[in-house]
């Protein structure tokens, strides 16, 4: 009797051991992915420009007396 | 010291794996807690490092692809740049007028003096402050004669030069000559470095 109450004791520590480590295992592949990163590209590569040109400055600036 | 009994060992084991094979349930036990053992230690040394690399590598690609998808996107924003420089290339000597890469202090005094003229007005003194080719701002002083209405028109041009002029103040004092005022403007004329 002991014995089958020891063995119910083990199965349940290695079930809850598993849970755990699957919990474990799965909070570090999702850190894995969610911390990897590229470092080759200098920050300013991936500034966003701006396209427009104020072609209106130009336009007053013609407008004045040379 | 006593040597192990590696035969004594083997028939105690063997004789338990004979009575757990008697008992169905408790073969079924032991398989169970060696199964779930193995899982452990399958999930500890071999699963784990390959899961964590492959999604190491999944998120790298990830933020390779949006890496990929900004700079395709400054690619497209560049051309648009180009284009927009192209159409108005003509006109960019204003720039080159407005703000100069040099002092550039003989183009704007003719420009000064041919103004002043045209407005009738005598100008009698020009000081710059110290010029030099790096210089970014120029302080200058224009002292001015002439009636209120032409110096008025004179202050008016100098606001509306191309050449990009800041007037700091402009004081008018009464002339030598009583008909006359004189006009001294202080201000900075800019050019880049």
């Amino acid at each position: 009797m002991p014995k089958k109450s020891i063995d119910k004791n083990l199965i349940f520590l290695l079930v809850c051991t598993l849970i755990t480590l699957a919990s474990w295992i799965g909070y570090e592949v999702y850190q894995a992915y969610a911390a990897a990163k590229v470092e080759d590209v200098p920050p300013s590569y991936l500034i966003k420009l701006d396209p427009t040109l104020d072609t209106k400055v130009l336009e007053k600036i013609e407008k004045r007396i040379l | 010291m006593s040597t192990f009994d590696y035969k004594s060992g083997l028939t105690r084991y063997r004789r338990y794996l004979e009575s757990v094979a008697e008992r169905p349930i408790a073969r079924a036990g032991l398989f169970l807690t060696l199964s779930l053992m193995l899982i452990i230690g399958m999930l500890v040394f071999a699963l784990r490092p390959t899961l964590v690399t492959i999604s190491g590598l999944l998120g790298q690609i990830k933020a390779q692809q949006e890496i990929s998808l900004k700079l395709d996107e400054k690619i497209m924003e560049i051309n648009k740049a180009q284009t927009a420089l192209n159409q108005v290339e003509p006109k960019l000597f204003l720039l080159d007028q407005a703000l100069p890469n040099n002092p550039a202090l003989q183009i704007f005094m003719n420009t000064v003096e041919t103004q002043a003229s045209g407005s009738g007005i005598k100008m009698t003194n020009t000081v710059f402050s110290a010029v030099t080719s790096s210089a970014q701002n120029i302080d200058f002083t224009l002292t001015t004669d002439g009636d209120y209405k032409s110096l008025r028109n004179f202050v008016q041009i100098l606001e509306s030069l191309r050449r990009i002029v800041h007037l700091n103040s402009v004081q008018m004092a009464s002339s030598e000559k009583k008909s006359d005022l004189t006009l001294t403007i202080r201000g900075i004329i800019g050019s880049l470095p």
